[in-house]
């Protein structure tokens, strides 16, 4: 499966330091993003990627072991980002 | 040489507001307001007092009028309806509430318009240069703590509002009285003798509601933009005390978003703004019960101004 940001609108991120801040443009949204969803959406804005090679991507950033629950967390990360129509998937 | 509203005497003041209006400004925004209401002249000659005189205006932003919606309702349990540019926006309400209808309609006038500014529900002082801002939700304590300090030196830009300027996200004044209700009213003139009320609304949707006059520093400063410096959530807690914790500015963020009445109106502008405010201020959470530990907190903290 291929993920990737649409290109309709760019987000924007903001970070003060402790967590970070999500601006949707699309819905006018502002989330505050769990810390395994801003590695994701960092790497989708350099372009699309498998959803395999994501999971490893935040895993190898978080510094965390690719186990079945890691697993699991990040299926739920990615499907509340897909969801909100933050993240696409073809 | 300007001429205050507090120099024109009662009957030349009902008889302007009977007839062309009373043109009044506060902060950027200028009203015209017309009413027959006794308590509505009585109540701006009080609390209006320091505010300037212009006998004309060539534009203003708001025109209003409060009076009865009909000659029955002058005298059968009597109501009040409020004109914004001819239109009716309320449900007309007793006479006997008139002044606080003013101004609930005067601040309704700048909420719903006026998106040139990010606006959020928030009192706003001033001390050694910098904003406090103060959002909150209603019964947090914030206008009893923004009479405070009002009362003990800190000039204040809004009990209502904090419109932050799009351009370089400093603080506009729009110094107008400050609203209290219910045990506030007692608290604050129990706290400060020399505090001066306008006229008592009972039995309100909100209780007992009194506006509390500006000092006349305020009322003269009310041009003045001001740099944002402090970013605080109150709380009034009964036995709780005085605490002012460091708030995480990304929560700060949303919490502030909450209380905005048109953030998600002005969409990436907003993020933009509210993140430059939330950059410029130092954020906190702070609970309290008594109001004179809570001025001591905050004058320490106007120390820290840069």
């Amino acid at each position: 499966m291929l993920l990737h940001i649409p290109q309709t609108f760019s987000l924007i991120l903001k970070s003060y330091g402790n967590e970070t801040l999500l601006y949707h443009p699309a819905s006018g949204d502002t989330l505050l993003l769990s810390p395994s969803a801003v590695p994701v959406i960092t790497r989708l804005q350099e372009g699309p990627l498998e959803k395999e090679r994501l999971i490893e991507h935040v895993a190898e950033v978080l510094n965390y072991e690719v186990d079945e629950s890691f697993l699991a967390h990040m299926e739920e990360v990615l499907s509340g980002l897909v969801k909100r129509d933050i993240v696409a998937a073809e | 040489m300007m001429t205050r509203i507090s120099e024109l005497d009662l009957i030349q003041l009902q008889s302007q507001l009977k007839g062309v209006g009373l043109y009044l400004k506060t902060g950027p925004f200028s009203y015209r307001i017309r009413s027959s209401v006794p308590a509505i002249a009585e109540g701006l000659h009080l609390l209006y007092g320091d505010s300037a005189f212009y006998p004309q205006m060539d534009f203003v932003d708001f025109d209003i009028r409060l009076d009865a919606p009909s000659r029955l309702r002058r005298y059968f349990r009597p109501k009040l309806d409020f004109y914004f540019d001819h239109q009716t926006p309320f449900k007309p309400l007793p006479l006997t509430q008139a002044y606080a209808f003013l101004e609930w309609g005067m601040n309704w006038c700048i909420s719903v318009h006026m998106n040139q500014y990010l606006k959020l529900h928030a009192a706003v002082l001033e001390k050694n240069g910098r904003a406090l801002v103060m959002p909150a939700a209603p019964g947090s304590g914030k206008s009893t703590l923004c009479a405070a300090l009002m009362l003990r030196g800190w000039r204040l830009l809004s009990d209502e509002h904090a419109l932050i300027s799009l351009d370089d996200n400093k603080l506009i004044p729009v110094c107008r009285p400050i609203s209290l209700k219910n045990r506030s009213i007692k608290v604050i003139s129990q706290f400060d003798s020399s505090a001066v009320f306008g006229p008592l609304c009972e039995d309100t949707h909100k209780g007992n509601v009194v506006h509390m006059k500006p000092d006349e520093q305020s009322v003269a400063l009310d041009h003045q933009p001001v740099t944002p410096g402090w970013l605080v959530f109150p709380k009034y807690i009964p036995g709780a005390d005085t605490r002012l914790t460091e708030r995480i500015k990304e929560t700060a963020f949303l919490k502030a978003g909450d209380q905005s009445f048109n953030y998600s109106l002005l969409g990436a502008e907003g993020f933009e703004v509210m993140s430059r405010l939330i950059e410029a201020c130092d954020c906190y959470n702070f609970s309290y019960s008594n109001l004179d530990e809570a001025v001591e907190t905050f004058d320490k903290l106007s120390e820290t101004a840069a």
